[in-house]
This record gives structure tokens, C-alpha cells and sequence, in this order.
């Protein structure tokens, strides 16, 4: 069975397509250094139009407005400038209402773009711009530890990693946090707690990697300011030993938390970057034809979180205690008990 | 009454010439690519074989075909036929050998649901009916205009070039009727293709007033990609989404094909017959409605749960209905019932007592990992109950799309299916027979007389698409029992009876000759022996006004065939009554399941 790879990497290249949704404009070059939060591409996505009405505003009940406009389609308006106008025994004029760019004439009405607030891609990890697509954005690279999350927030930031979890059983209480964490990156276990979350919010941490979750958190986390991702799951789950280790002897330097919302169409998920100097880097693989020995995660219970290692791959399907008849393996975790896992229930990591 | 069994029904399309010899259908879902083969034995279709892999289309793989590769491979294992030649390349037609199949039907769900914006005039007319429309494919509503539209129209224009939809459907005016308030919003829709970049604007398809369809034309087609189908609400008392859904599907199969890697390919060897895995479901109902005994009494329906989506298709004598739920499935789809459903809708299926915590964080594992499959007995259990609030929820919201005169027995009751097809993977692997079929009881809470029909490998979807070219093979086919699991006769008798009344006797006449009586009472599930396959004659007498289908206490009778539980009858009342009392309710869950034990 072909699976894909979750990547919990000590180090590793890490190169990212970062790319415009639609042609904008690109503000970084070849070889230029890159911060996570740089903004290297913009393009106006968001764009607030007023309509005029030109019929009704210059008393026309008939025939096209072309000829009373006193602008053309491109013209920069300022705020209050005549845009049409009709002379006669009573003239008219139509202004401005607002600064903007005259961008279409039809029906009898004219369109403004008032307002633009140019949609800013940024870097979303540190690294080297290796190359650019024109008007579209640009490919970065980095070596470094890399970790990858099954839920992020939406919110990017770089700060100092601080471990508040000492065992991957951690629970992330209130009274945890201080003011002295201001900016950093907090790795924790577990939160199950508002007050834990706001107090993180107070104190202006800069991020939260967390193992687990209550779902019904969720909502919360969504909105604080302030980026969150998820390592293992959702419920009372311990941070999985692979990332807890990654990231605990990772401690005191600096990560990038990039909470992207994971997206199993296109496969963006969240993650952490730790830079790290290494020549030899490795290129991580995306997929692997899983088979004995290969390190797999278990994504279901029980022994949801688990690592463990490939035994045996049953051929044909295998009937489990609850009546669920599947393709299944046998895993041994790493503290050495057997599990009956299905197949669908792992994946490999690396 | 007397009742033709529908296996007569095949007398009549055995006359039928079989049209093509041997028959592959490829489904691509979003969680599993399936195939199955069919061929020609003694001058009838049979179900030969099927197979499954994980679907590629998505993220790290990217390429549809390696999972249909690996379908077929195991396909090729289990069916001991070639299918691929040495370049691995499908063999279609079939080649001398004996290798490949004649025909290939290929039906697609997998791939992001197309965007789509939704344009009307009026809420209760147009934009309802452009609403179902865009229901009947795999689309994601992201926004809808109408007249009744507060918003300036400027507002709306800049929200489509926030939204950059795939697809605008617009609607409104009967033939004879509104023209400017309609024109109005197309000028708005035209304003906004106008001012996005060329790359990234949708297709639009426009069945509103035919009488527009010029203007309609002067201002969109030299924008945008422009479709014009038959008005969709010709006048406020009709409605007609067949032509423009024909249409509807053409743009799916051209958006899917585009942008799913892998299945150019298949589209073409389908000879560019791509459709909706929905569409090929909903064509087997249709033609099922039209060809069943009384098909004026009663409907067919269609159901299929899949991991991102649940499909309901109601056939009323031709007439299909046909809604497909995007945010509604047991993997993905779950965001649906985290937005609409309140826990205890769920919790009140679980016969355990699991934390609401552990259910809560069970659906957003799930919604994180579709793949997943539930190894505990908790798991499984709580992903049965989510499966009969998916089914209760999306067949709640299609109900307002059947017609208005569909039979039903009682008020607020599911107009009145037989047989009603139901597919999809929490279904059909469900442990036991029982637990698929108390899950279609209880969500669905049928009435009067049906058989229920277990599409235990996914197969209609492939028929429907590939009955445009021989229609014998859903009639042969869904009546066999290699291909379905015919989960026998359900009763379901309405009745205000106090719990333990008897409110049905039913008299059963073996083929033997040999008979037996069983009194039924309110409140419970009763199974009647009755081996699988065999037949036997039902008397049934209604008691205390119970109603069967037929009228409050008028008898009945009919030929029925033998299910894995004999013949069921739930007795249970409708609407379901579940106890409040949580301990209570857990042991009436499992006496219930207990029922079909017996």
C-alpha cells in the first residue's frame, strides 16, 4: 500500500512554492534572504468598487452616457473631480464621491475601484529565494528541522522556541504562563482549558505547538492573534515521541510556526521550521510503499498518537474485536507491546 | 392487492438484445477508486468482480490514475482477467483474447466540489430552483444574489471578485415575465467577469426567461464562457432542471477533467461519458421508478454516504429528484454535522455510555483523517450514529425538493420508496447486515412496504452511467445477489396504538404450504423466518386502525422474498420515540439491535 509521508525531520532541505493566486507584483529577487513574515509578492484581490449613476445624475433618460464622460476607463479620480457632465439650460455634473481608479463604463453607470487592499503573500519560512515566477511569486528553501501539524490557525510567526512541556503527557494549565514569555514559541502537551488560552493571549506569546486539543477549543483557537498548530489530534493525546523529541532538543532556538489550515486536496498543512545548517540535507519523500520496519504513527484509537514500527502486513483483510473486517498490520510500539492496527488507521513518518 | 414480484420484471428485459458483451465501471471517490466487471453469461449480465484502492488525486500523489492502476490490478487478481495491456494501458474494447471489456463507464466524485454562485430573482422561486440545481452535482455554494439582495450592486460585484467562483448559475423571469430586475443582475455578473483577469473567470450558465437569452448573450459572451439551457421555472407552477442539469454535468465533466490529473484519460475511453458519481446513482433510480410495479403508488429512492458528500435520489415514475449534501459525509462531510447538528442528535444513538467529549473529538479526528476506519467498539458505534444523522439530515433537506403529491401514509412521514437503494462505505462495512439495516431504520424511519437494498460494492453509480447504452444491466443486475444484498421486505405500520399493543397480524403462507401466524406489537422490531431467497405469501390484517400503506386498518397482501432476517417488521411507531432516560435509551438501542438476532 502506497501512504503518504508525515514528516517529523531533524533536518532535511525544505523548499516551498510560494505563489499569487492571480498576477500581481513580485518584491523579492534570486539569491535575496527571506524572513517567514517578508512580504515577497502582492496582488489586489480584494478590490471596493462604488458604482455612479450617470443617466440618473445628469437627468438622461436616453442614449449612452459616453459622450457627457469626462474621464476614460484607467483615469486616476481624485476625491470631488468632475467625472461626467451635461451643459445645457441647466447643467449637471456627476463627482467623484471618492478618490479611485475609473475601471468600467456601461449601462448608464460607471465603476470606481475605491479602495485596494493588496493581498500580501509572505515567505511563510525563512530561507533563500532560489527562484521567481514572474508576477506570480516565488520558490524558497531552507535546511532545518521540520514538523508537520494536522491543525493550524491560519496565523504565521518566528520566535524563540520555549519548552513549557517536559514530557509529551503535558498539560498546558494557566498558571503555566507569565509575562517572561512574551514573543516566543511555547511547545506544550495538551490544552483543554479557555483560560489557558487567553492567558497565552495576554501574555503576547508568539506561538503554541501543541500535541492535542479539546475540539471544543477549537473556535477559540481559531480567533487568538497569535499563530497555534496541532501535532497529533484532537481529545487527550500526548505529544507523538518523534515531534516531542524533535522539538524539545530543539529548545532556546528559533521557529517558524506557519499554522496554514490543512488542505488535504492541495496538501498544504501546518508546520514548524527550526533553521539549521547541514550540507547534506536531505530531500524528504512524500510517499513510501509501506512495508516491514517502516516508522508509522497510529491516527485512530486505540493507541491514537502512537509510534511504532511495521511487524507484519496480514495479507487479505483481518477481523478486528469490534466486527471491522480490513486490511490490517501489526505494529510494535515503542514500548514494545503488539498492536493490531488497520492499515487505514497509519501512516508512515520520517 | 396483488403484488409482481420485481424479479418478473426481468422476463421482460430478458427480451431486450444485450447490447454490449462485457462492462467495467471505474468510480473515483474521494477516499476509494473502485472497479467492478461485468460480462455476459448465458445471455444474461452478471456481477463478476470488484476491487478497491485508496484514491490518488490528491496531495502528495496528485494523478488520479495510479490509484485506478492499482484498482485494476487488484481487480485483474481477483477476476483472473487481463484489463491492462503490457504498456499498461486499459484494453477497451475488448480484445479477442477475451482481455478487457467491451465498454467502460466512468463515474467521478473525487476532486474540490466546483464554487459556485448562485443568481435569482426571487428566494422562493428562481433562486430556490437554481439552488436545487446547483445541488444536483458536487458544487460548493459560495454565495447566492437575488433580487431580494440588500446589498448595492457594486457590493455584490466585488464579493464575486473576492469569491473568483468556478461556475455563476443564474435564473429568474418566467418565459412571459420579469425582464429588467433579471437584466439588472446580469448586468451586475457581466460587471464583475469584466473586471477579473481573464484566467480566472467562471463559466455561466443562464436558465432564466428564454426571452432574455439574446441580451444575455450581447453582455456575458464576450467575457466569459456562456451556457443557455431552457428556462428552469418556465412558470411559477413548473419547474424543469433536467435540461439545464444535462448541461450542468457537461461543465463538471470539463472542470474535473481539466483539474483532475489522471482522469482525461478514462473520460475518453468513456467515450467523454464522465459523469457525477451523483448522476449515475441517479439515473438507476429513475429508470427503477419508472419499471416498478404501481410506480404511481409509491417512489424509489436512492441513497449513497460517501466521505465528503451524501447523494439522495427520489425517482417518482420517471421523475427524478436529485440532491447532492457537499458538506454532509461521514469523513470531511462531518464539518456539516459540526455546524447543523447538535450533539445529542447523535449521542442519542449510541448504545454505550461515551463521554459527548470523546464524540466531539472523535468527528473533528475524523474530519482531520477520512481515510480512517473505526477499530474500537466505541468507534464503531459512534460512527453508525453519525451515519444515521448524515442520512436523517440530508433526506430531511431533499424532501422539500420531491414533489408535492408523492404518496405518504402519514403526515410528516418519508413519502412512501420501494425498494429503497442505499451505498457507501460506513453502510456497506458495517459488521454485520443488521447494523446496515437498523441504520436505514432508524434515519430514515420508512413506512408502509419496501425492500432495502444494500449496494454493498458501490456498483449503481457505474450501472447508471453505463445504462444510456444497455439499460438491461440495472434491471439484471440490481436484483442479483452476487452484486446486491437484498436486506429483505421491511413493514412499517403507522399506528397510535399504546406501546405493547398488537397492531398488526400477520399471516405467512410457506411455499411448503405450511403457515404461521405472528401477532406484532407497537413498540418493537419483529423478524418472521423466512430463509434468503425463498419466497412466501403475507396476509397482513392491520389492528386498532394501524395503517400499512393501504389505508387505516385495510388488510393486504403480497409475494414476498426471504432477507438475511427473514421479513422485518418495525413496529416501533413513527416517529421514533427514543427514551429520555439516557440508561433506558441504551437498552432499548440494544434490545432493538437484539431483534434481528432472533
Amino acid at each position: 500500500m502506497i501512504t503518504p509521508v508525515t514528516h517529523f525531520l531533524p533536518l532535511a532541505k525544505i523548499r516551498r512554492q510560494r505563489f499569487l493566486p492571480v498576477a500581481g507584483t513580485v518584491l523579492v529577487r534570486a539569491g535575496q534572504d527571506v524572513k517567514a513574515e517578508d512580504v515577497i509578492a502582492q496582488a489586489d484581490i480584494n478590490p471596493e468598487h462604488i458604482s455612479l449613476e450617470i443617466k440618473s445624475g445628469l437627468g438622461v433618460s436616453k442614449g449612452d452616457i459616453t459622450g457627457y464622460m469626462k474621464r476614460k476607463i484607467g483615469d486616476d479620480i481624485p476625491e470631488g473631480s468632475v467625472v461626467a457632465s451635461r451643459s445645457g439650460v441647466v447643467s449637471r455634473v456627476v463627482r467623484a464621491p471618492r478618490a479611485g481608479k475609473l475601471v468600467a463604463i456601461g449601462g448608464g453607470q460607471v465603476l470606481l475601484q475605491v479602495k485596494n487592499n493588496p493581498f500580501e503573500l509572505k515567505a511563510g519560512m525563512p530561507g533563500s529565494v532560489i527562484e521567481v515566477k514572474v508576477d506570480f511569486g516565488a520558490i524558497i528553501q531552507t535546511t532545518g528541522a521540520w514538523i508537520q501539524g494536522i491543525w493550524g490557525n491560519g496565523r504565521l510567526k518566528t520566535g524563540l522556541l520555549l519548552a513549557l512541556a517536559e514530557e509529551p503527557d503535558h498539560v498546558l494549565t494557566a498558571d503555566q504562563v507569565d509575562p517572561g514569555q512574551r514573543g516566543t514559541i511555547i511547545l506544550a502537551g495538551h490544552c483543554s482549558e479557555q483560560n489557558a488560552l487567553e492567558a497565552l493571549a495576554e501574555a503576547h506569546i508568539g506561538g503554541l505547538i501543541l500535541g492535542s486539543i479539546s475540539t471544543r477549543l477549537l473556535p477559540l483557537a481559531a480567533r487568538m492573534h497569535f499563530p497555534i498548530i496541532v501535532i497529533d489530534g484532537f481529545g487527550h493525546i500526548p505529544m507523538n515521541a518523534a515531534a516531542y523529541t524533535l522539538l524539545s532538543t530543539n529548545a532556546q532556538r528559533e521557529a517558524t510556526v506557519n499554522a496554514v489550515i490543512y488542505d488535504r486536496l492541495s496538501g498544504d498543512r501546518p508546520e514548524i521550521i527550526i533553521p539549521l545548517s547541514g550540507e547534506n540535507a536531505p530531500i524528504p519523500i512524500n510517499l513510501e510503499q509501506l512495508k516491514i520496519g517502516h516508522r508509522v504513527r497510529v491516527l485512530r484509537a486505540p493507541h491514537m498518537g502512537d509510534i511504532g514500527t511495521v511487524n507484519t502486513v496480514f495479507p487479505g483483510l483481518t477481523l478486528f474485536p469490534n466486527g471491522l473486517r480490513t486490511e490490517a498490520a501489526e505494529i510494535i510500539l515503542e514500548g514494545e507491546e503488539k498492536a493490531l492496527v488497520p492499515l487505514a488507521n497509519i501512516e508512515v513518518i520520517g | 392487492m396483488t403484488e409482481i414480484p420485481l424479479e418478473e420484471i426481468q422476463e421482460v428485459e430478458q427480451q431486450e438484445q444485450l447490447r454490449i458483451g462485457s462492462l467495467l465501471t471505474v468510480d473515483i471517490g474521494s477516499i476509494n477508486t473502485r472497479a467492478a466487471l461485468y460480462d455476459t453469461v448465458e445471455g444474461r449480465y452478471r456481477f463478476l468482480a470488484a476491487g478497491t484502492s485508496p484514491t490518488t488525486s490528491n496531495a502528495p500523489m496528485f494523478d488520479a490514475s495510479e490509484g485506478v492502476s492499482r484498482t485494476l490490478d487488484r481487480l485483474q487478481a481477483i477476476s483472473g482477467r487481463m484489463l491492462k495491456d503490457r504498456d499498461a494501458h486499459l484494453i477497451i474494447p475488448s480484445s479477442t483474447d477475451g482481455s478487457g471489456a467491451d465498454y467502460l463507464a466512468t463515474t467521478l466524485s473525487a476532486g474540490a466540489p466546483l464554487k459556485t454562485v448562485v443568481v435569482g430573482l426571487l428566494d422562493e422561486v428562481s433562486l430556490k430552483s437554481v439552488t436545487k440545481l446547483a445541488n444536483t452535482i458536487y458544487t460548493h455554494i459560495i454565495e447566492t444574489i437575488s433580487l431580494n439582495d440588500r446589498r448595492k450592486s457594486e457590493e455584490q460585484i466585488d464579493t464575486i471578485l473576492q469569491l473568483r467562483p468556478e461556475v455563476i448559475l443564474i435564473a429568474g423571469g418566467t418565459d412571459d415575465g420579469a425582464s429588467n430586475s433579471v437584466l439588472r443582475l446580469v448586468n451586475s455578473v457581466s460587471l464583475a467577469l469584466y473586471l477579473l483577469p481573464e484566467s480566472h473567470r467562471p463559466e455561466v450558465l443562464f436558465a432564466g426567461n428564454h426571452k432574455l437569452a439574446g441580451q444575455v448573450r450581447k453582455s456575458i459572451e464576450p467575457l466569459a464562457h456562456l451556457h443557455i439551457a431552457p428556462n428552469i421555472r418556465p412558470s411559477l407552477a413548473a419547474e424543469q432542471l433536467g435540461p439545464a442539469q444535462t448541461i450542468f454535468t457537461d461543465i463538471f465533466r470539463r472542470f474535473q477533467v481539466n483539474r483532475v490529473m489522471g482522469v482525461g484519460e478514462l473520460n475518453t475511453l468513456s467515450g467523454g461519458q464522465l459523469l457525477p458519481t451523483s448522476n449515475g446513482l441517479g439515473r438507476v433510480i429513475r429508470f427503477f421508478s419508472k419499471i416498478v410495479p404501481q410506480p404511481t403508488t409509491k417512489g424509489v429512492l436512492g441513497i449513497d454516504v460517501g466521505a465528503s458528500s451524501t447523494v439522495v435520489a427520489g425517482g417518482f415514475n420517471g421523475d427524478l429528484r436529485l440532491q447532492v449534501f457537499t458538506r454532509m459525509g461521514i469523513g470531511e462531510g462531518l464539518v456539516g454535522i459540526l455546524e447543523g447538528s447538535q450533539l445529542e442528535d447523535i449521542t442519542r444513538w449510541l448504545p454505550l455510555e461515551i463521554p459527548p467529549s470523546y464524540v466531539l473529538d472523535y468527528i473533528q479526528n475524523k474530519i482531520t483523517h477520512p481515510t480512517t476506519l473505526p477499530a474500537t467498539v466505541e468507534d464503531m458505534y459512534i460512527e453508525q450514529a453519525l451515519a444515521r444523522e448524515i442520512i436523517r439530515r440530508s433526506v430531511q433537506r431533499a424532501i422539500s425538493s420531491f414533489p408535492k403529491n408523492a404518496p405518504r401514509i402519514g403526515p410528516n412521514t418519508l413519502p412512501v420508496f420501494d425498494p429503497i437503494l442505499v451505498g457507501g462505505g460506513v453502510l456497506t462495512n458495517a459488521p454485520s447486515p443488521a447494523q446496515s439495516l437498523l441504520i436505514i431504520l432508524d434515519a430514515l424511519q420508512p413506512t408502509g412496504i419496501q425492500r432495502i437494498i444494500l449496494d454493498k460494492n458501490n456498483l449503481a453509480p457505474g450501472l447508471g452511467a453505463a445504462a444510456a447504452v444497455t439499460p438491461a444491466l440495472v434491471t439484471q443486475l440490481l436484483l442479483d445477489p452476487t452484486a446486491f444484498v437484498n436486506l429483505g421486505f421491511v413493514i412499517s405500520p403507522i399506528s397510535r396504538a399504546r406501546h405493547g399493543t398488537a397492531v398488526l397480524r400477520v399471516r405467512i403462507q410457506y411455499e411448503t404450504g405450511h403457515e404461521n401466524v405472528i401477532n406484532v406489537e407497537q413498540g418493537n422490531i419483529h423478524t418472521i423466518p423466512l430463509p434468503i431467497g425463498q419466497r412466501a405469501r403475507l396476509f397482513l390484517d392491520p389492528l386498532h386502525r394501524a395503517n400499512i400503506g393501504f389505508g387505516p386498518g385495510r388488510s393486504s397482501s403480497l409475494q414476498v422474498v426471504g432477507g438475511p432476517f427473514g421479513i422485518v417488521v418495525d413496529a416501533r411507531g413513527r416517529p421514533l420515540q427514543l427514551p429520555q432516560s439516557a440508561e433506558k435509551r441504551r437498552s432499548q438501542l440494544i434490545k432493538w439491535l437484539g431483534a434481528f438476532r432472533k
